[in-house]
């Protein structure tokens, strides 16, 4: 009897372990996808575009907004800047598709969405974009070491003329490969029409090369001239790109008014805009309740003037800048024809003044028709208006303002562009929060670098002199 | 399989044959002669006994064969006594050593205390539950040396959780619960049929249980009913009522707004009703501030926000603008915990059980919440034969639960009081929150003429209109049959089961500031365990010995669905996802796992005085690579028990023991292949979006391995007296597997890696003391008392910190930094943050602006405790008893998210007062007023620049340095009074039992460092995030048996 259940229990034992660690395929992970879809993760790298552009702090900086009544943030107070989302999300997600687009195993899979060559061209278009955003910002960034994964968890920094480089050459690259004959699948941006890709590339650059103009006068020349013979964003176009009324894909400014009313239009910014009567202002801003007229909030005020100043006497952000479908402008003709006004005049570009006058007032009329307020009468008033006038002598600032205005809701642009050529003239806040008073210059790194790449963080620091929003960047001279 | 049969065969044929067996009574008496109540009398050998009765009587029946009784009682030496022939047996027992003190460990096996290589804590009944708590966790708090309760705030349902030998941030883990041998969750275990509680601490104690058990393992032994025992019933019914007890000082002379001038109405036509002329010129204030810094409340007629609702008896209405000290106190209710028990248990000579019901209803002190718990349990087992028995243990338990506890930053309620507030509000029109028109008030609003909220709902329409709700069904248990195949020898077979279903639902209804909004979840947790256990011991001479072998199943099935609206609800009030504007989210998970066990394990004894111990157990795991998913562990220990070889009055007890033990460790389901993700709310029109996630999965993944050395001491004295028992012990966490911060600019964001190796070491002392024992007075005392520390030896390569916590890591807002750090070389824990720039000799500096100067990045400490421990006094004077339990803990510091807006926003009683010229800080510096940074300027001198109070408050906005506090403390948690009625004097002799107490909790923090908070208490180990008060339970409890 006992030799028995022994033996059974031997051999029930013996069952056991023979198959112990073959579980079959209980721990394939069922709750996410495991076969990648590049133009899936196309969608999923152009969908955080606008979430960069909205950006509120730059709007901020450059005094289009202002807040009613929490103004801290509007005295530059403490607050976490963090790039870690952008390498984190589209950039990584478009590393991937550039693998699955190079590695010899998954690249013919991938062909359903587009030749091999043109996902990875636009995949590099658009990396070269976000990390454009980013250098503007922080100066010195992580690029030639990012998005390594595993082989290098400390990525290094590289200089901002290092970047610049980086992405001048990738975008060059990349849009000569393209072959705007094809397609590609999950493009919510061009809705896969390569030919716009390859402009948006060029227009970059050209907005790039004139970011050089004080730290690099010969390179910015250059670049630019090539970047506009290369093919630039033409007349009507901008790149746009269209939210969709739902919840989940409509404009970010939307949502900031759903259950809060912070973002009120900046004084100085109205003030300029109402000293030429500019017909823009019933689009970016709403009336004053109790007057029934436009007013900007006075800049960054401390808290206890601001809620002096009841909600019904300031413009409030213009109600159709935050429809749920109203699009985020990513890169603008405008953009470009100021740009190219300012390159003429400076010599970048041959065609002397008058060119630059051309442009300059294309650029007036391309914004006014961008923000769907264009008049032809209107619009030879304005430009005749003394204020407004083309003048040689004081060229930069003219069309500087203008690009301001322009720029409305592109925060990063306009802050970018302010900190080259010092217009428009910004009055700090009256009581910054900030340690050395004036508009910050720089966004300070995520903690995560000094928390986790502490001794490239380290050396970084020693060599910028300390990471603060002070310290400019290297273009910024 | 005709072999198979023939012994089916034969164990069914066990079931006819009848035993001879024989009845055998008597007294059992102290050496006074006074009865003995309780005492246990157990048939040697087999699993049959019975207790005496109120006159110390007892009957039992002994079967054919058996030839001796086990007579045991508490204090009392354990008496064997030989039955022969007679059927009569009166015994006298001396009080003495209770060497044979029994605890349960690893797989439920119970082993005498003193062979054990490894430090086990029991946790007697009566200290478990002193004040009536409501769950096991709170419980335990302080009971046991090295157990500390973490996250638990009272005002909450939530019940928190325990840490074993230390908040061990790298691998810190729950502990296993272990229910009668099933893993169950802590919420499932119900106090009131609970015999016993073992914590089972470090590896060596847990080594059987496996990769789950490296928090350690609470062992909780339910009441059972005992054989031959007869009916009995016990009733326990216990109320308790708690109200808010700690609050922050807040100030009571400044009313809402930023500026101390009353701003004036002025009268509009263009917009504003012909009627509105008259209010021109009346005081009002700045509605839409959500802080206090405003006018004086002096009593200076104005116009409130609930003045400008039309249609309601103040509307037009002025009011004084007056101070209300206690506003947040009254908008508290008084909460309650009704817990209502009824058993039924006995047994007769070949089966026992025990039926247990239990109510536990309770009510927080926020208004409308409210929790119901059901629990009906059935234990039993019954002896089929000899060789057979079997036996069931199922349980049931329900929960309703309801109420929206709205703590944490920006939440309604602490987010009000103790974030943005205006401190005049009078809590009694803020409690009618819904206007005539059926919209919803608050008193944060734009203006008089848009009276909608504006950055705050009213909390009582939060707390009435969105309350969520969650319902719960638990069925947990086991079943199990145990073959006697020989003497010494028994085969034991389970099924254990935990079953679990849920349903919850959250809602915005229209009219408040968040878009109308519902969502639903639902979902199981299942968990099988099949287990198998051969047991064998004896004795040979002086050697004792006993060996098991055993395998488990453990199977995982999980299944969660939630959705959630989107855009809003298309139909006003109708709750429902279909009813989404846009397309809802929703989503939908599984996980499966299973890890099957093989392991054994032995002890050997030697002459009651030389003990060894062995087991190993290897796993097999479902969740780790294929190629890599099979470790096994061994565990080896020995102790000595040095008393025995020595002879003294004075010295009672003495052993030494040692232990080393290894256990492996997985990870959970689904975590190794690589995976995109592609969530239902990230459609862009009909094209999905999918991303690369953030963390970075690892295919070469392998099983983590910690190994510990422990090594205790215990002696007692003076017949038991006085004792101590000290543990020490060191662990080596190595191949931990950590979901490790990376820097995001890799392209992720955290990567599962096998860590070098993080070393934990620590010591735990319990000392124990009777300092008064007679018979009609006893004093028992235990003291607890346990240090930890964690070092990390080593990371991943070139990796030398791992962040545990703070901006961009974890739940709960931190502004600019504040983190913290687990760092190659030093022990976990550092707070890394803000700081005030100091000079060499540690002044504060202070800026030309008259702000202090700070500077980022800086050390501010180590939010790890120097030690913890707790108290428990048990006072026994007639039929009087006194318990009480205190905790504590020194050092450590935590991060107080309330202590910063309070001050921010002008709440609190230090933005109030005289500044250090004698001025009043609310007014102009120019006239006196205002506040100076005290430190030094540039030249060396103090700073003489006084800011506005304000100014000065919001600087210390994200300087983490300022709000990391102390988290010392000294608290008397419980105290219970109780009597215990002789209701034969009281002719109630039916009654075997009558007993009342009178209970309190949270009673005293003798001693903290700021007031107004309970260190004890908060969220996260770490810091506090603007969570609801702690409150004060009294309360009574009457217990009744049959």
């Amino acid at each position: 009897m006992n030799k028995h259940i022994y033996k059974l229990f031997a051999l029930t034992l013996a069952l056991f372990l023979g198959s112990c660690s073959d579980f079959g395929d209980m721990n394939i992970d069922r709750n996410n996808p495991s076969t990648p879809s590049t133009a899936a993760l196309f969608t999923s790298a152009i969908r955080s575009m606008p979430g960069q552009v909205a950006s509120s702090q730059p709007l901020e900086y450059v005094q289009h907004l202002t807040q009613k009544y929490y103004t801290d943030s509007s005295r530059y107070g403490a607050s976490d800047f963090s790039y870690n989302g952008t390498y984190q999300g589209p950039l990584e997600d478009l590393q991937e598709i550039i693998k699955l687009n190079s590695d010899a195993e998954t690249a013919e899979k991938q062909l359903i969405n587009g030749s091999n060559e043109n996902q990875i061209a636009i995949a590099k278009i658009l990396q070269s974009w976000y990390f454009w955003m980013m250098t503007d910002a922080w100066g010195d960034i992580p690029y030639s070491q990012a998005l390594q994964g595993r082989a290098n968890f400390k990525p290094g920094f590289d200089d901002q003329s290092a970047v610049y480089d980086g992405i001048f050459a990738t975008l060059k690259s990349a849009a000569s490969s393209l072959d705007v004959s094809g397609t590609i699948s999950g493009d919510i941006l061009f809705e896969g029409d390569l030919s716009m890709w390859k402009k948006f590339a060029n227009s970059i650059r050209m907005v790039m090369a004139l970011r050089l103009s004080n730290v690099d006068a010969g390179k910015a020349k250059s670049e630019f001239a090539a970047a506009m013979s290369d093919g630039v964003l033409e007349e009507g176009e901008n790149v746009t790109y269209i939210h969709l009324s739902d919840e989940n894909n409509d404009n970010p400014w939307e949502d900031a008014f759903e259950t809060r009313r912070d973002w009120t239009i900046a004084k100085p910014f109205m003030d300029y805009m109402k000293s030429v009567n500019d017909p823009r202002i019933p689009v970016f801003a709403d009336k004053a309740v109790n007057t029934q007229s436009y007013e900007g909030m006075p800049y960054g005020l401390e808290q206890d003037q601001a809620g002096n100043i009841t909600p019904n006497s300031v413009s409030f952000l213009g109600e159709s800048i935050r429809q749920k479908t109203t699009p985020t402008y990513i890169l603008v003709r405008a953009q470009l024809l100021f740009s190219m006004a300012e390159a003429a005049h400076l010599g970048m570009i041959g065609g002397g003044e008058a060119a630059a006058e051309d442009f300059y007032k294309a650029g007036i009329k391309a914004s006014w028709e961008q923000w769907g307020v264009f008049d032809q009468a209107a619009y030879d008033a304005f430009i005749a208006l003394p204020e407004i006038q083309y003048s040689a002598a004081d060229a930069v600032k003219k069309i500087q303002y203008q690009k301001w205005v322009a720029l409305f809701m592109n925060g990063f642009e306009a802050w970018a562009e302010w900190r080259r050529t010092g217009y428009p003239t910004l009055v700090p806040a009256p009581v910054p929060l900030n340690q050395f008073g004036t508009i910050p210059v720089r966004y300070d790194y995520p903690t995560t670098e000094r928390d986790l790449n502490g001794s490239n963080y380290d050396a970084q620091v020693s060599k910028m002199g300390g990471d603060e929003q002070n310290v400019p960047v290297w273009w910024d001279k | 399989m005709k072999r198979l049969f023939l012994a089916f065969a034969l164990v069914v044929g066990a079931f006819g044959v009848a035993m001879a067996q024989k009845s055998v009574t008597g007294v059992i008496t102290d050496q006074s002669g006074e009865p003995l109540i309780g005492a246990s009398i157990l048939v040697k050998g087999t699993t049959t006994g019975t207790v005496t009765d109120i006159d110390g009587t007892y009957n039992v029946t002994v079967p054919a064969g058996a030839t001796t009784l086990v007579v045991s009682y508490t204090g009392f030496e354990t008496t064997e006594v030989e039955v022969g022939t007679q059927t009569v047996l009166n015994l006298t027992l001396s009080e003495g050593i209770t060497l044979t003190e029994a605890v349960v460990t690893s797989l439920g096996i119970t082993r005498e205390k003193k062979s054990l290589s490894y430090a086990v804590q029991e946790v007697d009944q009566k200290d478990l539950n002193i004040s009536r708590s409501s769950g096991l966790i709170n419980a335990l708090s302080g009971k046991a040396a090295g157990v500390q309760l973490v996250g638990s705030p009272s005002a909450g349902f939530r019940e928190g959780s325990i840490r074993i030998r230390g908040v061990n941030g790298i691998t810190g883990s729950d502990p296993l619960y272990v229910l009668d041998g099933t893993p169950v969750s802590a919420s499932a275990v119900n106090l009131d049929n609970v015999e016993s509680v073992s914590v089972l601490k470090g590896p060596a104690a847990t080594a059987l249980y496996g990769n789950r058990a490296s928090g350690g393992v609470v062992v909780i032994t339910s009441k059972k009913g005992a054989k031959g025992s007869g009916l009995g019933i016990d009733v326990n019914s216990s109320s308790t009522f708690d109200n808010v007890n700690l609050l922050p000082e807040y100030q009571n002379e400044y009313g809402g707004g930023y500026d101390q001038e009353f701003i004036q109405f002025s009268y509009n036509p263009a917009i504003h009703p012909a009627s509105w002329a008259a209010f021109d010129g009346q005081n009002i204030i700045d509605y839409s501030a959500d802080e206090s810094w405003g006018p004086r409340l002096d009593g200076t007629p104005y116009r409130p926000y609930y003045s400008w609702y039309e249609g309601t008896p103040d509307f037009g209405k002025e009011v004084p603008f007056a101070p209300q000290p206690n506003n947040v106190r009254d908008f508290f209710e008084t909460g309650m915990n009704l817990n209502n028990n009824v058993a039924f248990y006995g047994g007769g000579d070949d089966y026992s059980f025990r039926i247990n019901y239990n109510n536990i209803t309770r009510e927080l002190v926020l208004p409308n919440t409210r929790q119901e718990k059901n629990f009906l349990s059935v234990n039993g087992n019954f002896d089929l034969s000899k060789l057979i028995t079997v036996s069931a243990n199922v349980n049931y338990q329900h929960t309703y639960q309801k109420g929206n506890i709205l703590e944490g930053y920006g939440a309604g309620l602490t987010g009000s009081f103790n974030q943005w507030f205006q401190r005049q509000t009078v809590i009694e029109k803020l409690r009618n929150y819904k206007n005539a028109d059926g919209s919803f008030n608050s008193w944060n609003i734009s203006s008089p003429e848009d009276t909608r909220p504006l950055y705050w709902d009213n909390p009582y329409y939060d707390l009435y209109e969105n309350a969520p709700h969650y319902y719960e069904n638990r069925l947990y248990g086991n079943f199990g049959i145990t073959l006697n195949l020989m003497e010494h020898l028994k085969l034991q077979g389970f099924i254990r089961t935990d079953l679990l279903d849920y349903r919850n639902d959250s809602r915005f209804t229209e009219g408040g500031l968040g878009t109308p909004f519902y969502a639903t979840g639902k979902g199981n947790r299942n968990e099988m365990n099949y287990e198998a256990l051969l047991s064998y011991d004896g004795v040979a001479g002086k050697v004792s010995y006993d060996f098991n072998l055993g395998a488990n199943i453990r199977r995982n099935n999980n299944e969660a669905y939630a959705a959630s609206t989107v855009g809003g609800l298309a139909i006003p009030g109708f709750y429902n996802i279909g009813n989404s504007i846009d397309k809802p989210n929703v989503s939908d998970l599984v996980s499966e796992k299973e890890v099957r066990s093989v392991y054994g394990r032995g002890s050997l004894g030697y002459d009651n005085m030389l003990y060894l111990e062995f087991s190993v157990r290897n796993d097999w795991s479902s969740a780790l690579p294929q190629d890599n998913n099979s470790y096994l562990y061994p565990m080896i220990g020995a102790s000595f028990v040095f008393s025995e070889l020595m002879n003294s009055k004075v010295f009672s007890f003495g052993k030494v023991r040692y232990s080393f033990a290894q256990v492996g460790s997985d990870i959970d389901a689904f975590q190794i292949n690589t995976v995109y993700s592609a969530p239902s709310n990230t459609f862009y029109g009909s094209l999905p979006a999918m991303a690369v996630p953030n963390t970075l999965r690892n295919a070469e993944l392998k099983p983590a391995l910690t190994s510990t050395h422990e090594a205790g001491l215990e002696m007692k004295f003076l017949n038991n007296r006085v004792g101590f028992d000290f543990t020490y012990y060191r662990d080596d966490n190595r191949d931990q597997i950590l979901n490790l911060t990376v820097p995001p600019t890799s392209g992720f964001g955290t990567a599962i890696i096998n860590a070098g190796n993080i070393s934990r070491q620590g010591v735990e002392v319990q000392l124990t003391g009777t300092p008064i024992k007679t018979r009609d007075f006893n004093w028992d005392i235990t003291l607890n008392w346990a240090k930890n520390e964690s070092v990390v030896e080593e990371l991943a390569d070139g990796l030398d910190t791992r962040v545990i916590g703070g901006s961009g890591f974890e739940g709960g807002p931190f502004w600019r930094g504040i983190s913290v750090h687990a760092r190659v070389g030093e022990e976990w824990g550092t707070v890394v943050g803000r700081a005030y720039r100091r000079d060499a000799n540690g002044n504060r500096l202070v800026g030309e602006n008259g702000l202090f100067l700070y500077d980022e990045n800086v050390e501010l400490g180590s939010i790890l405790p120097d030690f913890t421990g707790g108290l428990i006094n048990q006072i026994r004077f007639k039929n009087f008893r006194l318990s009480a339990a205190i905790d504590f803990q020194k050092g450590g510091q935590y991060y107080s998210v309330t202590r910063m807006f309070n001050a921010y926003s002008g709440l609190a009683a230090e933005t109030v007062g005289l500044n250090d010229r004698g001025g009043n800080k609310r007014d102009d510096p120019a006239d006196g007023g205002g506040v100076r940074s005290d430190g030094l300027l540039a030249n060396g001198q103090p700073s003489d620049i006084y800011l506005s109070a304000d100014t000065y408050y919001k600087q210390f906005f994200g300087l983490g340095e300022e709000w990391m506090t102390d988290a010392t403390y000294l608290k008397l948690r419980e105290v219970a009074i109780g009597y215990s009625f002789d209701t034969q004097k009281l002719g109630l002799k039916f009654i075997k039992r009558l007993d009342v107490s009178v209970v309190g909790r949270n009673l005293a923090l003798m001693f903290t460092k700021v007031k107004g908070f309970d260190p004890s208490e908060t969220e996260r180990y770490w810091y506090e995030g603007g969570q609801l008060p702690q409150t004060r339970a009294f309360g009574f409890n009457i217990g009744l048996s049959f």
